[in-house]
């Protein structure tokens, strides 16, 4: 079990950072897809199944089709200079190993049980729980976020629109 | 057995790396793909403390995170298209102001 975790967050973590230093924004977002999907592979091995199966659909289903299709469209332009020189990715690795060495300073005193997805049983249970939970408690937050789509869609409509008329 | 301490540290690498791409790279596709590395980062947190603590109030939250998160991506994206028929490039170097 710890075993795959440790394949699956190394799977994570290299894809990551290629996302991040690939020098052509199609390998970037190819990448993207490796991470995403090794992060619902640690959905899984928390016992959050749905939840791995979302961030299938949503994250690497179309989320990331979305980015490809921008990639294709408008992706190819020229590279910054600045990010040429190796000063600037020395100036990165410092600033990385700072940023982590903060976080693991302030996260290795933590306490927490263990998690254990097969002995939590009833994964089914706890889906079931979730989804009631979202259409009783959470139910406003629910329709704000509905409404919060509806806009998004009047917006990027109304976008397009200004452009052409500019045009 | 996956004690949330690992995940926990994990999950701070990777959020470290997205915050690292978001600071470093220029161009404005790859620093909107480290804010989804980001936003990952804290969605496996709270799934992890959430099978920890065998609640699934973090699970619920884990789905509102995504559904703003498509939102905001579709918004993010439109603009930079947008952007782009201005001034011909997605680079972050060029946009020093917004207007015109």
């Amino acid at each position: 079990m710890t075993a795959s975790f440790f394949i699956l967050a190394f799977i994570c973590l290299a894809a990551a950072v290629m996302v991040v230093v690939s020098r052509k924004l199609i390998h970037s977002a190819l990448y993207l897809i490796v991470t995403l999907l090794a992060v619902a592979g640690i959905f899984i091995m928390l016992g959050a199944e749905f939840l791995a199966a979302v961030q299938v659909l949503v994250y690497a289903g179309s989320i990331v089709v979305l980015f490809v299709f921008v990639v294709m469209t408008v992706g190819f332009g020229r590279a910054s200079e600045l990010e040429r020189t190796p000063a600037w990715w020395a100036l990165g690795a410092s600033l990385a190993l700072i940023i982590s060495g903060q976080l693991c300073l302030a996260l290795y005193s933590m306490k927490g049980a263990a998690v254990d997805a097969p002995a939590a049983g009833g994964a089914g249970r706890l889906t079931v729980e979730m989804g009631r939970l979202i259409f009783t408690d959470w139910l406003l937050p629910l329709e704000v976020l509905s409404l919060l789509m509806l806009a998004v869609m009047v917006g990027i409509a109304a976008l397009r629109r200004e452009g052409r008329r500019k045009k | 057995m996956i004690s949330p301490q690992l995940v926990v540290l994990f999950t701070a690498a990777l959020f470290t790396v997205g915050l690292v791409g978001l600071l470093m790279r220029r161009n404005s596709l790859v620093m909107l793909m480290c804010v989804v590395i980001m936003v990952n980062a804290a969605n496996l947190n709270l799934v992890a403390f959430s099978s920890s603590l065998r609640l699934v109030t973090g699970w619920a939250l884990v789905i509102f995170i995504i559904g703003v998160e498509a939102a905001e991506l579709a918004v993010a994206l439109a603009v930079i298209t947008a952007y782009q028929r201005l001034k011909g490039s997605v680079e972050m170097d060029s946009a020093r102001r917004l207007r015109d």
